[in-house]
């Protein structure tokens, strides 16, 4: 058995001898071990040759650099492998694809907004459009066909459309309000309509019986109105009710004229008598109105003002000085000045829009007086014919205003202008048209007019 | 000396002027996690703080410079390699290097052993040194012979006994490192050191 204190004397020898100690003086300090441990401390002492001092710091610098970069390729490889072990299979026919539409990086931003407003062009332009046009208000896709309809409306390539779409559009709100009293649905609503007829606590606005409450809000519009006569156009807010009336919440008016005097003219606004009123390229304004002429104005109050449809001047007033080239009649007292010495024209066309105080007729505004012969039962779309008289401001005054029964010879939106001279005063006559036209008739002139059919005037056609 | 303390494997690295950076860890575990990850800053920090002893190990066993960088080098590839192959080492990274570097040097004896043509008696030191060195070429030529000598009688110990007589003459290990890297207790070490060096005398013989 190994001698444990033999053991532990060599290795404090050891020990001693690694310090600098000599063999022997180690041996010194265990005589009783010393026969016996020499010759193994002179073998480790010669195991101490084989010690080295200096790492050669060239071949450590190079094995650095060798070990360094096995471990970046191997780090990279490590991150290939966990690539492909999740999406490897899709990472070349990506890489084909991506590289196929290299030419499409370009315009690639356009392309995904092509493809996202196409997408949304087939969403609704499908079944949703369809389902959604036949809504009603409290319907879910309600707002969808009230924002379709205002896109068209934004969209409108033209005034005109723009006006069509608008008033197609202020039909369907009263087709909408008929159908829900049809169906007895109690649904919040707003349309706007003209007044029929009116009572205390009923009214009939575009045939819709509305109730009026106490509690009703009738909103005027100007200080000069004082109150809402049949024949205006407003806005009614409130909701159906079962047993088929429009209970009232607001009334709104939204068409109606009034006479005022003109105090203040700009380019984009008018002040007339103290009130501002906001004119556009489409508003009718006579020619030669300056400050302080006495005006008919048709206005719609709209949400962000007042906006002038029509600047008329008043008929009684002192004339402005205007164009050479219009007429020169005397006024007189009639407002419109339906004399009867006043060349009466005709024309035929398709009743585009009615209005309060005007029609459009073939896109022509033709102003009512309470003296115009209307037929009955007239509608947007029939060809009327049209007698009427020019003001001296250049507008058209309607005498008479006849259905067209048989309207094969019309051509759509034909506007067929006779005058019918039924003054006695030929001079004036002259004034307005050639007189050798005018007398003259036309061999080949097939209408049922007996009338003669002149060119158009040139004072017509530059108003 | 710039320090900053930017990964969570290094407590700090320590960047000098010429660009030469040295990694100070505070325990074994900071290594191995910097090492999985395959951190370049710390496998540099490895390499520059165990090729001391993995050279000095190898070196010890073959004598041969050249083999004993040739060695070193190996240790480290393999080391990156178990690492990425998630057989790396858990908690002794220097114990495993130099396990590694005795199986290496152990494989290298084998390999020499099995040439028919070399004799395997014929390891020797490094001849450059006999050349280089301003000393008088004969004693150098004794001390090789020596050495080769002490070699040969080392590599007829048991696997134990050569490691723990390289550990403790070669890297100069006390005897606490030796018995950690050893994975054995001090006493065990002492014993295995002390039938080491008797059996080396035996070996050497009379001829040193």
């Amino acid at each position: 058995m190994m001698n444990s204190r033999l053991i532990e004397a060599l290795e404090k020898c050891i020990k001693l001898m690694e310090e600098g100690d000599p063999l022997e003086d180690c041996l010194i300090k265990f005589p009783e071990f010393a026969p016996q441990i020499r010759e193994i401390l002179n073998t480790a002492d010669n195991l101490k040759s084989l010690w080295i001092e200096n790492i050669p710091a060239e071949s450590m610098d190079q094995n650095r650099i060798k070990v360094i970069s096995q471990a970046m390729r191997l780090s990279s490889e490590k991150v290939r492998r966990r690539n492909n072990a999740t999406f490897g299979w899709l990472i070349k026919p990506v890489k084909q694809v991506s590289q196929s539409l290299i030419f499409l990086y370009p315009v690639a931003g356009r392309l995904i907004l092509s493809i996202a407003i196409a997408f949304l062009c087939i969403l609704f332009s499908g079944g949703m459009l369809i389902t959604s046009a036949k809504s009603l208000p409290g319907d879910s896709l309600y707002p969808v066909k009230r924002v379709v309809e205002d896109i068209r409306i934004y969209f409108a390539p033209s005034g005109e459309i723009r006006h069509e779409y608008e008033d197609s559009y202020s039909q369907q709100r009263v087709d909408e309000v008929s159908k829900l009293l049809g169906l007895a649905r109690v649904q919040q609503i707003s349309y706007e309509g003209i007044i029929t007829s009116m009572s205390d606590t009923r009214w009939i606005v575009s045939g819709i019986p509305v109730a009026i409450l106490p509690d009703t809000i009738i909103v005027p519009g100007t200080a000069w109105i004082n109150a809402m006569e049949p024949g205006m156009r407003v806005e009614i807010e409130g909701k159906t009710s079962m047993d088929g009336w429009v209970i009232a919440d607001e009334i709104h008016l939204r068409e109606y004229q009034y006479i005022g005097i003109v105090e203040d003219i700009n380019a984009r606004y008018w002040q007339i008598s103290g009130t501002t009123l906001l004119v556009t390229s489409k508003t009718q304004v006579d020619a030669g109105l300056q400050v302080g002429d006495e005006v008919t104005i048709l206005i719609r109050s709209e949400d962000r003002g007042l906006l002038a449809l029509a600047i008329l001047r008043e008929m009684h007033t002192i004339i402005t000085p205007i164009s050479s080239q219009l007429p020169s009649i005397t006024p007189t007292q009639n407002k419109y000045s339906t004399s009867e010495n006043t060349v009466e024209f005709s024309i035929s066309g398709t009743l585009e829009e009615i209005r309060v105080n005007y029609w459009i007729v073939s896109g022509e505004v033709i102003f009512l007086v309470s003296d115009t012969r209307i037929d009955d039962q007239l509608k947007i779309g029939d060809n009327i014919s049209v007698r009427y008289v020019i003001e001296v401001n250049g507008s058209f005054t309607a005498r008479e205003i006849a259905r067209i029964e048989n309207s094969d010879s019309l051509e759509e939106n034909d506007i067929q202008e006779t005058p019918n001279a039924t003054g006695d005063d030929e001079d004036q006559d002259a004034s307005m048209i050639d007189p050798t036209e005018a007398d003259e008739p036309d061999d080949d002139d097939k209408s049922e007019d007996p009338d003669e059919t002149p060119e158009p005037l040139e004072d017509d056609l530059d108003r | 000396m710039l320090y900053c303390q930017s990964l969570g494997t290094c407590n700090k690295i320590v960047f000098h002027a010429l660009g030469v950076y040295q990694l100070l860890m505070t325990d074994n575990y900071s290594e191995l996690d910097g090492l999985t990850s395959l951190d370049p800053v710390v496998i540099t920090a490895i390499h520059d703080r165990y090729y001391p002893d993995i050279y000095r190990f190898a070196r010890f066993r073959v004598g041969d410079e050249c083999t004993a960088e040739d060695i070193a080098g190996e240790v480290f590839i393999r080391l990156l390699e178990a690492v990425h192959n998630g057989r790396g080492p858990v908690t002794n990274l220097r114990g495993w290097l130099l396990r590694t570097t005795a199986n290496i040097v152990n494989d290298h004896f084998r390999r020499l052993y099995n040439r028919p043509v070399d004799d395997p008696s014929e390891i020797h030191e490094n001849s450059r040194d006999l050349f280089l060195s301003p000393e008088d070429p004969v004693v150098l030529s004794d001390q090789a012979e020596q050495k080769r000598l002490i070699r040969l009688a080392l590599e007829k110990l048991t696997y134990a006994q050569k490691l723990v007589i390289t550990l403790r003459f070669g890297n100069r290990f006390s005897l606490e490192e030796t018995a950690k890297l050893m994975g054995k207790n001090a006493n065990t070490i002492k014993a295995l050191q002390f039938r080491a060096l008797v059996s080396l005398r035996k070996n050497i013989g009379s001829d040193i």
